[in-house]
């Protein structure tokens, strides 16, 4: 191949000869994989300049001179964006003072300076469940408004270009417990995660084991490869998160507990019904399922589970799905190419899982808030996304994303993985929590009574109902 | 007397020279000396405003249902928060938690580094390379330190590999209901005995060698002297490291937030750990101060208490 071949198939795409399909498969025909090929795409002069000042008469100039303060989560989403900044600098003339900092203490901190109402950030990475409490404060910006005006909004940014299900969970009308889906639009969504269940492939056929389609099957799998050694390691028989806080609630156990057909409040009655029998049942059921969990799973967050799974330790986990970038990265993991991706079981109730979205945020005591929504269209455009999304930014939350050739490749050894996702996207992955800016403190509360059935200390019965019982204490608190 | 026949000797001529001003009436009542008593105490009365203001708005959130998230305005409850802490099984375990932190650093904390400052009250070269070493936990962050001991207590690291090789464990040492707070205790021991063992090394330097060779000579063996001299002479320096140690780990936090967040379920979940829980992540700041204002009112009485047993001591 000549580099000049690949700079004329790179002008015949930007002049509209051929297409980014037809630009690939010539570009393969020169020998140059995909990502390459897309690195040609991006890296050629004048191609980023293209993607982000089209044609269109735009006005990106016209918050120039100004400084906004975006604070952004350690994620593979910021990382992607990161050498891209000084790219929005000189497009807007817009200068970006950020922060970057790990999860727990990011919420802390933005919490606080949200409180304050002093402006310190302009732009905030997001979450609905954390949206429910910065709509109980105040402190969050609708954006429908900024959206529909053509003056602040670039018309090949493409609104309608992220999936409709997901531009539905961020919105929310504040009706305590519910209104989900209506309302305000609170956050633009970046990150994409619904929750999975992964295998090792590998040990799976050495046994001759099917996945499991049903909770009863998963068990024994579970029971039966616990302990057993494969490729000179003991393995456990599955892992979830475990520790004590709510995310615990809302990933494996949740998947396991939704899946049972049980709710964690009823609305009407303001009660909590984790301790239904549903609930009762699913919790149970998880006290016997992590017992095939490694020793010290109370204290796991996702960290420490992923860890244990790339270690080639664990047989199955139920966690996020897009876990999947880290686990087929040779860098990471010593379980590449040995992973299947499945829907989790089936359970007495059918499928669900949970979902959650991260997102960008405007905040209302915002200093530039014309400035700080330049950023976000910026941040959300097609192609600091599909950008991202081969740097492990994934779930795509663009259509156009999703079906870009190059996410695709980069997928693509990774099984059933995009098939996966999709269907969780498309039937599966919904919002299960409870609309409450409270919601942290009850799924605390509940964490603890789960941990006490996971190590034996209390019956599910017991547990559940004590959990309801300081779960409605919470709720009467509440103003509704 | 000297002194006050300057003083009163000086005044007049201030107060004249401060007349002799032409428009300087006012002045004249607060001359620079009589400022000065003022002036000097403005420090102190800022520090006495930054500390006491604070406190007194955390006290009264402490009586509201003050809620972060929330956009209504705070409501005046009076007690209704410390009510709901006294019926709250979470608080009373948070309690028994914190107490049997205190109970047990101070009761091997204070022995134990007595023990080490008597070995190491003596001069030759290994003793003065093991006071070297004795210092280095303390020159350690406290997080470090955890983090350090979390990684070694974890299932498959070097602690439960060493118990292994004689035939123990593995122990689940941060994963376990029993074993969690005795392992943060473990830590605790590991970080702050050397600083009991210093403080009391240095009482034991300062003691007076008469009564010693008078034991001695009367024929006292090391154990009565050790029991009716160094005890009771040391109990000053004992009761300033129990006046330390003892309100350090009622408000005991960053051993447990590094290493079990206060899990697993409950079992280490101090007052201060359930005091983060309630402000931080749930942002309930009414309850949370009625919290902080219990850990400062039992830090308090520690050391009014400790206070009294050390002046008591020192007369």
């Amino acid at each position: 191949m000549s580099e000049r071949q690949v700079q004329e198939l790179v002008q015949a795409l930007h002049a509209g000869r051929i297409d980014r399909r037809g630009f690939l498969r010539r570009a393969a025909v020169l020998g140059i994989s995909a990502p390459a090929a897309m690195w040609f795409l991006r890296g050629a002069p004048g191609a980023a300049a293209q993607d982000a000042t089209p044609a269109s008469n735009f006005d990106w100039k016209q918050e120039s001179g100004k400084t906004i303060y975006p604070i952004l989560v350690e994620h593979p989403y910021t990382d992607a964006m990161e050498p891209f900044f000084s790219e929005f600098e000189d497009l807007t003339g817009i200068t970006l003072k950020y922060e970057k900092l790990p999860e727990t203490q990011f919420r802390e901190k933005l919490l606080l300076a949200l409180s304050t109402g002093a402006g310190t950030y302009d732009v905030f990475m997001t979450g609905y469940i954390d949206d429910f409490r910065y709509v109980g404060g105040g402190w969050i910006e609708p954006l429908d408004g900024y959206v529909a005006d053509p003056a602040l909004t670039n018309p090949d940014w493409d609104f309608g270009d992220f999936y409709e299900s997901l531009i539905e969970v961020n919105r929310w009308n504040g009706e305590l417990a519910k209104g989900v889906g209506e309302g305000n639009l609170w956050a633009l969504p970046v990150n994409e995660e619904g929750y999975a269940l992964f295998y090792r492939k590998d040990i799976f056929e050495q046994e001759g084991i099917e996945v499991p389609k049903s909770y009863d099957d998963l068990l024994k799998v579970a029971e039966q490869l616990h302990g057993k050694e494969y490729d000179g390691q003991k393995v456990s028989g599955f892992v979830a998160r475990g520790d004590r806080t709510w995310p615990s609630m809302t990933t494996g156990y949740g998947t396991i507990f939704w899946s049972w057909g049980a709710e964690v409040m009823d609305p009407e009655a303001w009660k909590s019904t984790v301790n239904s029998e549903a609930g009762v049942a699913a919790t149970d059921y998880w006290g016997k399922l992590m017992k095939f969990a490694p020793e010290g799973v109370s204290g796991f967050t996702w960290y420490e589970a992923m860890q244990a799974f790339m270690s080639g330790t664990v047989a199955m986990f139920i966690d996020a799905d897009h876990m999947a970038g880290s686990f087929e990265d040779p860098a990471q993991s010593k379980v590449v190419g040995k992973v299947g991706y499945s829907l989790p079981p089936e359970g007495p109730g059918g499928i669900h899982t949970n979902i959650w979205i991260w997102s960008l945020g405007l905040a209302s005591a915002a200093k530039e808030k014309n400035a700080a929504w330049l950023f976000m269209q910026w941040a959300t455009s097609k192609k600091i996304l599909a950008d991202s999304a081969v740097k492990n930014n994934i779930n795509p939350t663009r259509k156009s994303v999703a079906t870009d050739p190059t996410v695709l490749e980069y997928m693509s050894s990774w099984g059933d993985y995009p098939k996966v996702y999709q269907e969780l996207i498309e039937t599966y992955s919904r919002v299960m929590v409870p609309a409450l800016p409270e919601f942290a403190q009850l799924g605390d509360v509940w964490a603890k009574s789960v941990q006490e059935v996971v190590l034996g200390q209390k019956d599910a019965k017991t547990a559940m109902d004590e959990a309801a019982a300081e779960m409605d204490k919470v709720l009467a608190t509440i103003q509704h | 007397m000297s002194s006050v026949q300057n003083v009163e000797a000086a005044r007049p001529t201030l107060e004249s020279a401060g007349t002799l001003r032409p428009g300087a009436a006012p002045t004249r009542r607060w001359s620079s000396e009589q400022r000065l008593p003022y002036l000097l105490l403005v420090p102190a009365l800022v520090v006495l405003v930054g500390l006491i203001v604070p406190f007194l708005i955390g006290a009264y959130w402490s009586l509201t249902d003050y809620k972060l998230t929330s956009s209504l305005p705070k409501n005046f409850i009076g007690l209704a928060n410390y009510q709901t802490l006294l019926t709250s099984a979470t608080f009373w375990n948070s309690v028994r938690v914190t107490f049997t932190y205190v109970i047990v650093v101070l009761a091997i904390e204070l022995p134990l580094g007595l023990a080490v400052a008597l070995m190491l009250n003596r001069q030759n070269r290994i003793v003065r390379l093991f006071r070297a070493v004795l210092i280095l936990p303390l020159m350690m962050p406290p997080v470090v330190g955890a983090l350090m001991w979390k990684s070694m207590m974890t299932p498959d690291g070097i602690l439960n590999y060493l118990l292994g090789q004689i035939g123990i464990g593995p122990l689940q040492w941060l994963g376990s209901l029993q074993l969690a707070l005795p392992s943060i205790l473990l830590i605790d021991i590991w970080l702050y005995t050397p600083f009991s063992a210093l403080v009391l090394l240095a009482g034991l330097q300062a003691l007076p060698k008469e009564p010693f060779e008078a034991a001695m000579v009367d024929g006292a063996s090391p154990w009565t002297s050790f029991r009716t001299l160094t005890v009771p002479m040391l109990l000053p320096f004992l009761i300033i490291v129990g006046t330390f140690r003892g309100i350090d780990s009622l408000k005991i936090f960053d051993l447990i937030y590094a290493t079990t967040q206060g899990g697993p379920v409950d079992a280490t979940n101090s007052l201060a750990i359930q005091t983060y829980f309630e402000a931080i992540r749930w942002t309930n700041f009414g309850t949370a101060m009625a919290y902080s204002i219990i850990l400062w009112a039992l830090c308090y009485s520690l050391a009014f208490y400790f206070i009294r047993r050390w002046r008591r001591a020192m007369a």
